[in-house]
């Protein structure tokens, strides 16, 4: 151990490692795998990455040696203490007072090593695996892939005939299936290995044939029953990918995991751009993603009897700065007005030039993006969906970490990228979680009682048919994010402009420890925290910021287009899967087309990446929607500031939602019925006044 | 028309409710004193807006509102006020996004209500060079440089501001403050601004701090 260096030790894993004075708890939890919860990437910003640094002494398995206890011979026990960090700045002062930590909680990322420490991660900051939601659909209908498999006979060689075997097999190509290619030299070696022990044999093999221009694969026999393809939908947060059956259009088997750039910088895009600055870091982070999807495409033909070498081809479809960082290409210029993209239109690239472990010579088509903001992964949704062949006025929208939102029909479309912020993910809100089990998915509260019913993930029965101790909930989940914003408002605890109504009677509703405003949803007892889980004053306020941008967002396109409101509203995507329609109408996430007009399709963008991936007609579609779409940058408009504050208004200062009326819920704007409640309170001033005089 | 119309003022904007533009035009047509319609009715008016925001009452919209609101009913009383009333102007403000960002809700609000607060406040827009904010400031006479940055990767285009003002010799001339939705004490500590604050009701607070430590 040189001088410098100290001893660090996480519990409850017990992993420990040395670190230099001064490297902070999150980056060696991080250094050491400790999984730690971060959504600003160690900002300073979140506070996701609370613990506590414990006092005593410990042994290598984290057990504290209480006095007297005998230390192992050769081992002088590990000493921990307060001290042995560095103190509690203002900054972090304030970040705990916000958040509510306990004086004995640290912000990870704000404190520094100065000595041996022994740090606890509570449960809430320990980062579970995720539920991964996104499944493929349907099967493709219309199979013409762009790679397909050729079965050929190729001719023996002989003194008359002493054409190399390349020759042979391309002379052959042309005259079976006129067929006019090149070879990778991946193939020609495969070609080689196929034709040595056959000598002086007419060979019978099968190649595999990218874009009808050059064979990538060569295999011994007839294999062309088999043609398989991957597409993968990696996104900021989760990496899916789907194995095709390129001949049925059928998914054979789907895998997915965690982007593993969360752990190297932070939850957003644009955590991500600032992550990416410098070669190196660029390096690393496209290592990252690179070499995730080696693993994915490992496991997912694994998983179906096949091995890495049978996929012919792969289409990857995401956002533009995840899109970037594959190919290697420095993102930075996404970070900063005129936010441009490096490319815009569909990139070919081989397996080999970035470093993605499958057969090298493969073709990797990434769809192509239509703006800084709005990436590949959106025009995979258009193509998947299809507005531009609807009759219809459709608003497509795809909250995810950034939200993507299109709006037209077949004459016109305009997109956009609305800020959404993390708040519906789970982040900047108190008790807010990823979707793992444990986290609360669906809240219903009692119009007359406030009483609440939840559901946690893990769990089929609801709280109120469970033993508290059974329920174990950790935190809230997007999905009841919006379901506890939608039912406060629908039970009248949340006025329109979301502020709590202190005049409804509850024990569930009151005021924290600095006197803001907080509903309780789930009572210490039926959670693993040993602390209520409440919604407060600040999440209801992050919540709405959200939604105004989503909303705000669909406006402004709206107007480009001179209407007024969607014919029909589609939710892309797995946040859109998982949300409850009709609360998320009492919010106002979006406008009220009806719920017969409101639609949530899954993971759209998955959808039209095993489009492009099995139907060549489908890429050159991507490539002309891609360009005829026009991009709108909202930050531009100055119709947005009016449309975003309206929208933060519960559902929404001046559109009716008819739909609400079912729910008892007034469907007509608020700002119509305040007038009537202000002159009232007017009258109520100068009566008051009058009794004075 | 007494004290009571004018107090009467303050609730009807604190209550977001437009009756305050007659009000005050009675008033004045009354012969009320002006400058007591303006301060006692809609400069208090703002006063409890702020008071309901702090208080988590009030949101953007509110703010919003009730910002347009005094506006209209200041428009109805300028003309009348006395010459010698515009002695008490707060400070001098140039505002706006920094390079690279082009968002401008946040320091919009922080314009407005540094407006209604009494500051002369001049708002440069978006995507703004450092060079832009020194020469502006210098142009206007400012007192105070606002910066604001939305985006994590626009954060670190507010030192080149603080680095143009120090190189130029000009600390005692502008202070520099900062905020946006990513921004907070630290970073702006790191970038090396005069202050920093969370929203726009504890800008205003901030702004007269500066003016009062440095520029009384």
């Amino acid at each position: 151990m040189s001088a410098t260096t100290k001893t660090v030790m996480f519990l409850p894993s017990a992993r420990q490692g040395e670190f230099e004075v001064g490297t902070n708890l999150l980056d060696a939890a991080r250094e050491l795998g400790v999984g730690i919860e971060s959504i600003c990437g160690g900002t300073g910003s979140c506070s996701k990455c609370k613990c506590q640094v414990l006092n005593g002494t410990f042994d290598d398995e984290g057990r504290e040696l209480s006095m007297g206890t005998m230390v192992p011979a050769g081992s002088h026990g590990l000493h921990s203490g307060q001290t042995h960090v560095t103190p509690v700045s203002e900054h972090e002062s304030n970040l705990m007072q916000k958040h509510g930590f306990k004086s004995s909680d640290r912000v990870g990322c704000q404190t520094k090593v100065l000595d041996d420490v022994v740090v606890f991660i509570p449960e809430e900051s320990r980062v579970r695996e995720a539920v991964v939601r996104k499944a493929a659909g349907k099967p493709i209908e219309i199979q013409d892939p762009v790679t397909r498999k050729f079965f050929v006979d190729v001719p023996a060689p002989t003194l008359h005939d002493p054409r190399g075997d390349w020759e042979r097999l391309r002379d052959a190509l042309k005259d079976t299936h006129n067929l006019d290619v090149s070879i990778d030299f991946c193939a020609l070696e495969q070609l080689t290995d196929v034709a040595k022990p056959q000598r002086t044999k007419a060979m019978q093999l099968t190649a595999t044939v990218f874009d009808d221009r050059e064979i990538v694969r060569i295999e011994n026999g007839d294999t062309s029953a088999t043609l398989l393809g991957l597409a993968v939908d990696l996104g900021t947060t989760t990496m899916a990918s789907y194995l095709c059956d390129m001949h049925t259009g059928e998914t054979i088997a789907t895998e997915s995991i965690m982007n593993p750039q969360i752990k190297m910088g932070g939850e957003d895009v644009m955590n991500r751009i600032a992550a990416s600055e410098g070669e190196d870091n660029l390096k690393r982070m496209q290592k990252a993603v690179t070499e995730a999807l080696s693993t994915l495409a490992d496991e997912v033909t694994k998983s179906s009897g096949y091995s890495k070498e049978d996929i012919s081809e792969i289409v990857l479809v995401a956002n533009t700065c995840m899109h970037h960082i594959f190919l290697g290409l420095d993102p930075e210029s996404l970070g900063k007005s005129p936010f441009n993209p490096r490319v815009q239109v569909g990139v070919n690239v081989k397996a080999r030039d970035i470093n993605v472990d499958v057969l090298p010579s493969i073709n990797i088509h990434l769809l192509p993006n239509q703006a800084g903001f709005v990436g590949a992964d959106n025009t995979a949704v258009a193509i998947a969906l299809e507005p531009y062949n609807s009759d219809e006025l459709v608003a497509i929208v795809d909250i995810g970490t950034n939200g993507e939102i299109l709006v037209g029909n077949k004459d016109k479309i305009y997109s956009t990228s609305c800020p959404t912020g993390p708040a519906l993910e789970g982040a900047s809100i108190k008790y807010g979680v990823r979707a793992s089990r444990g986290a609360i998915e669906k809240i219903r509260i009692d119009a007359k009682t406030y009483d609440v019913r939840f559901k946690v993930i893990g769990k089929e029965a609801w709280n109120t048919r469970l033993e508290p101790a059974d329920i174990g909930a950790n935190g809230l989940c997007g999905s009841a994010i919006i379901d506890a914003v939608g039912e406060l408002y629908k039970v009248g605890i949340l006025a329109p402009n979301g502020k709590y109504n202190m005049e409804v009677e509850t024990p569930r509703l009151r005021r924290d420890d600095n006197g803001e405003p907080e509903f309780v949803i789930a009572w210490a007892d039926e959670t693993s925290l040993s602390e209520d889980i409440t919604m407060t004053i600040d999440d209801v306020r992050n919540v709405q910021l959200a939604k105004a941008a989503v909303y705000s967002g669909i406006q402004v396109l709206l107007d480009k287009l001179g209407k007024e409101r969607p014919d029909r509203v589609i939710l892309a995507g797995a946040f859109g899967s998982h949300i409850d329609l009709r609360r998320s109408l009492m919010v106002g996430l979006f406008h009220d087309t009806g719920l017969s007009h409101l639609q949530s399709v899954g993971n759209a963008a998955g959808d039209g990446a095993r489009m492009a991936l099995i139907n060549k007609a489908k890429r050159a579609e991507a490539e002309r929607i891609a360009r005829d779409i026009h991009y709108v940058e909202l930050t531009n408009e100055a119709s947005f500031v009016p449309h975003f504050v309206d929208a933060t208004l519960l559902p929404h200062k001046k559109h009716a939602f008819p739909t609400l009326a079912r729910y008892g819920i007034d469907p007509n704007p608020p700002a119509d019925t305040e007038k009537e409640e202000r002159k009232r309170r007017r009258e109520e001033r100068r009566k008051a006044r009058a009794k004075v005089a | 028309m007494d004290q009571s119309d004018i107090e009467e003022i303050a609730e009807l904007i604190a209550d977001l409710d437009d009756e305050a533009e007659e009000l005050v035009q009675e008033c004045i047509d009354a012969g009320l004193d002006p400058v007591e319609v303006l301060k006692g009715g809609v400069v208090k008016g703002l006063e409890k807006i702020g008071i309901l925001f702090e208080q988590k009452e009030y949101f953007l919209a509110e703010l919003m509102v009730g910002g347009e609101l005094a506006e209209n009913c200041i428009k109805i009383i300028d003309p009348h006020l006395p010459e010698s009333s515009d002695g008490e102007r707060q400070g001098c403000v140039v505002i706006g996004a920094v390079s690279g960002d082009l968002h401008d809700i946040g320091y919009g609000l922080v314009a407005k209500q540094l407006e209604l607060a009494g500051f002369e406040v001049h708002s440069l827009g978006v995507n703004i060079d450092a060079m832009d904010f020194i020469k502006a400031a210098q142009e206007k006479g400012a007192n105070i440089i606002g910066l604001s940055a939305f985006l994590v990767t626009t954060i670190p285009n507010c030192r080149d501001v603080v680095n143009y003002v120090k190189d130029m010799g000009l600390q005692d001339q502008f202070k520099v403050i900062m905020g946006g939705a990513e921004t907070n004490q630290e970073k702006s500590d790191m970038m090396g601004a005069d202050g920093w604050a969370p929203n726009a009701m504890e800008a205003v607070t901030l702004c007269k701090n500066i003016m009062e430590a440095h520029f009384s």
